[in-house]
């Protein structure tokens, strides 16, 4: 963490799984998206809209500096935006739709998509959409996660409830300071 | 009959201290209901509100005889009226409700109010160690030596638990924070063993879904344990958490640093307290809950994870996490 750098959060996860709505949760500015219909087939059938670049949101600290949040792109063809955007930043979240046919693949997916980063930085995993689909369970994540190596904490979240992404924020920061 | 109107408190609230005054019911002279109607003969008011007596549009013109302040601490503010100890727990002390509701029936208070009971919470268990396989705690766990399905009821109260210790399942309507006053229920619980049939007809019928026991197992130990450490433990014993526990689960989300901490590095858990800067009780409760549901590795060496982070970094993320408790304060 270099003092010059910018703060940024990064969120990341598929299509629909709530990178957007949750940053506009709790961004005390209006989020900045940049949408466009989707074109990857299976895209269409789960959103009318789709985040092409990224978003952006932000609160400031007491001192005036500033926590960039930003939101990469769901569609695989725009993952080239994902190094980009986790430049610098101080840790990722990734959001996995519980709902989605194969949850576990996308967890993989993002999960290495981002291993660069994650070598020395710090993840959590929200599981979004619980409440329509209860599996797979928090235990069978973590049993995805003990399997690969990995030592990301795991939380149910409702990311348009502002309470449940920021302690999903606050999961990250004490993964940063501990893990 | 004594009606009972409570003035802001929040529905979990209001249905912990129903559960404990149900739970109080055969020991009180007089029957009390909770409601929602004015006038009633009584208002419970919660602490916040103590300072807006005078000026509140509603509150201003409540009798001053039949008003009961809720008070956390011995430092509370004094005020004309009754004043009902609470104490910093979630549910208020069985023994106290019953002698402080007698009196009011009794019309015996006054100007003074019951002192404070002894040692805040009462504790259910009067070992130096919490010991869980008393209680509600203990019927949750018996069945681990011989797997079964049963169901535990209230002799009081409308409680109704299903758990299939074979599918390591439990089944009820109510919320982990509305179970909460049975696990302090020693001796009004009843237990019975049922068949799966009779558990698949039950559940099937009252459309109730399979929860993981570890969910209530976990939150049953953490409020038992009232800062007490498990019994077994060993001063010194070096410790370290397996895997995460459900973040999710109420009390657990507070305790994401202390989680982070534990799963990182095997220690004894006075090194947690020094290095977290939690307190001791709270570590504790959280300990004991992770262990009894398996997420506890012991080991015989300690092995600190040494993260390079500085105290500039320290201090950001300190900056960082003052803000989003602030956004956290404007959003609940």
């Amino acid at each position: 963490m270099n003092k010059s750098e910018k703060i940024k959060f990064v969120f990341t996860g598929s299509v629909g799984a709530g990178k957007t709505t949750a940053i506009k949760a709790i961004s005390e500015v209006d989020t900045i998206s940049t949408e466009v219909k989707p074109s990857e087939e299976i895209i269409i059938k789960r959103k009318r809209t789709t985040t092409v670049a990224m978003d952006y949101g932000q609160l400031t600290l007491d001192d005036g500096e500033k926590i960039y949040l930003y939101g990469t792109p769901g569609q695989r063809r725009f993952d080239f935006m994902c190094p980009i955007l986790t430049q610098g930043a101080l840790g990722l979240v990734i959001l996995i739709d519980n709902t989605h046919e194969k949850p576990f693949e996308e967890l993989d997916y993002f999960l290495n998509l981002n291993s660069a980063f994650l070598q020395n930085h710090a993840a959590v995993i929200g599981i979004t959409h619980f409440d329509k689909c209860a599996q797979p369970t928090i235990n069978e994540y973590y049993q995805v996660l003990e399997e690969r190596g990995d030592p990301w904490p795991v939380l149910h979240i409702d990311a348009r409830n502002p309470e449940d992404v920021i302690i999903l924020l606050e999961t990250l920061l004490a993964s940063l300071e501990y893990l | 009959m004594n009606t009972l109107k409570m003035i802001g408190f929040s529905d979990v609230e209001k249905a912990r201290f129903s559960a404990v005054l149900a739970l109080a019911d055969p020991q009180l002279k007089q029957a009390w209901k909770i409601t929602e109607s004015v006038p009633a003969d009584f208002y419970l008011i919660k602490e916040r509100l103590i300072t807006q007596m005078d000026a509140h549009e509603i509150l201003k013109h409540l009798p001053r005889q039949q008003c009961i302040f809720i008070r956390r601490s011995d430092n509370a503010l004094i005020v004309d009226g009754h004043q009902f100890f609470w104490g910093e727990q979630d549910v208020p002390s069985l023994r106290y409700l019953v002698e402080f509701f007698n009196q009011l029936s009794d019309n015996k208070i006054a100007s003074s109010s019951p002192s404070p009971p002894e040692n805040q919470p009462t504790p259910i268990f009067e070992t130096s160690h919490f010991n869980p396989q008393q209680g509600f705690l203990g019927h949750l766990l018996t069945p681990a030596k011989t797997p079964q399905a049963f169901k535990l009821a209230h002799q009081h109260a409308d409680l109704t638990l299903y758990v299939d210790a074979e599918q390591n399942s439990y089944y009820t309507k109510s919320t982990l924070e509305q179970l909460e006053p049975y696990f302090f229920a020693t001796d009004t619980l009843q237990i019975a063993n049922i068949t799966a049939q009779q558990l698949l007809t039950a559940t099937a019928g009252q459309e109730l879904k399979a929860q993981p026991l570890t969910h209530l197992l976990w939150f049953t130990t953490f409020t038992c344990s009232q800062g007490k450490l498990i019994e077994g433990h060993q001063k010194g014993d070096i410790v370290q958490l397996k895997r995460w526990p459900n973040l999710n689960l109420p009390g657990c989300k507070r305790l994401v640093k202390l989680a982070a901490y534990m799963h990182s590095n095997a220690v004894d858990l006075d090194t947690v307290q020094a290095s977290t800067g939690i307190p001791i009780a709270q570590i504790h409760n959280f300990y004991n809950a992770c262990k009894v549901i398996g997420l506890i590795a012991h080991s015989q060496h300690t092995d600190v994870h040494e993260k390079t982070i500085n105290d500039e970094q320290k201090q950001l993320l300190e900056k960082i996490g003052k803000r989003l408790n602030e956004t956290l304060q404007l959003v609940a």
